[in-house]
């Protein structure tokens, strides 16, 4: 994966699996930060983002006789943080979701839409930073139900296929399409203030 | 086909995963109604949005140094016990 890059795996897994502390202080120095903007992307309380980065390194340091190579070391550490923020999601005292029915395309009984989608600005608004609208997409995305918001950061943002993400949260490989598809489309109509064209 | 049924097939149109026949009036469909091309063209635009927004270097930080002496703390005693 694109988002932690570990150099010179094969040495580094064999340091580890030879018990070298140096190799883990590195691994923990070098790759922690990005580990910690992976938790992050999952969960918005930092505390729980930062004991999902301790419990992953601590599980990878468990588990590292089952790295088999197949993968990359890079791609086996990244599950294995996603693993662990979920697992710290899940120990969360729940809430009931919130719908998400009124965030997406309404139709009459003809089966067109109710209320056509307004024309966005290209590239974006002119009067926001880039900073500044990445901030209001993350805002945006944090307010999705978590069932929903969970699978759009791990398709559209980890970039995990289809098969791994239902894996990961035990749900069909059709469900997690269906929530993506929604997940996409509830963004899309909150995004609508942000890159609408303002009505004249 | 509808717009209601152009919208609920739109993932897997990006995807590539529509069979020829669904992709065929999909696209019949797009080429018609301007609404479902603009709900397109925004859908696309918030899913490289959200992209973006979390495509950024600010974002990576350091971990605290009280964290890192932790984890390494925590190793050291799974170290020993094994």
């Amino acid at each position: 994966m694109d988002h932690i890059v570990v150099e010179d795996e094969s040495s580094l897994v064999s340091s580890l699996r030879a018990g070298d502390a140096v190799a883990f202080e590195r691994l923990v120095r070098d790759y922690g930060g990005r580990m910690l903007a992976v938790s992050k992307r999952l969960l918005s309380n930092h505390e729980d983002a930062l004991e999902a980065v301790q419990d992953a390194f601590l599980s990878a340091f468990r588990s590292l006789h089952t790295f088999d190579g197949r993968s990359r070391f890079s791609t086996w550490l990244h599950r294995i943080v996603v693993n662990a923020a979920l697992l710290k999601l899940r120990s969360r005292k729940r809430r009931p979701e919130q719908s998400i029915d009124d965030l997406l395309p309404k139709f009459l009984a003809d089966g067109h839409q109710a209320a056509p989608a307004a024309r966005w600005r290209n590239p974006g608004p002119e009067n926001l930073e880039k900073n500044e609208l990445q901030e209001i997409v993350r805002s945006k995305i944090e307010t999705l139900p978590d069932s929903y918001r969970i699978v759009l950061v791990l398709r559209d943002i980890e970039e995990l296929d289809t098969n791994t993400v239902a894996q990961m949260l035990e749900i069909t490989p059709e469900n997690v399409k269906v929530r993506l598809h929604r997940a996409r489309q509830a963004l899309r109509t909150l995004l609508d203030p942000v890159f609408g064209k303002p009505s004249k | 086909m509808t717009c209601r049924d152009a919208l609920e097939i739109l993932a897997d149109y990006l995807n590539g995963n529509l069979p020829w026949k669904h992709r065929l009036s999909l696209n019949l469909h797009l080429s018609l109604c301007r609404h479902c091309r603009d709900y397109l063209a925004n859908y696309k635009k918030a899913v490289q949005s959200s992209r973006d927004a979390f495509n950024d270097e600010a974002l990576c930080e350091d971990l605290p140094e009280d964290l890192v002496q932790a984890i390494l703390s925590l190793r050291k005693q799974l170290h020993q016990v094994e």
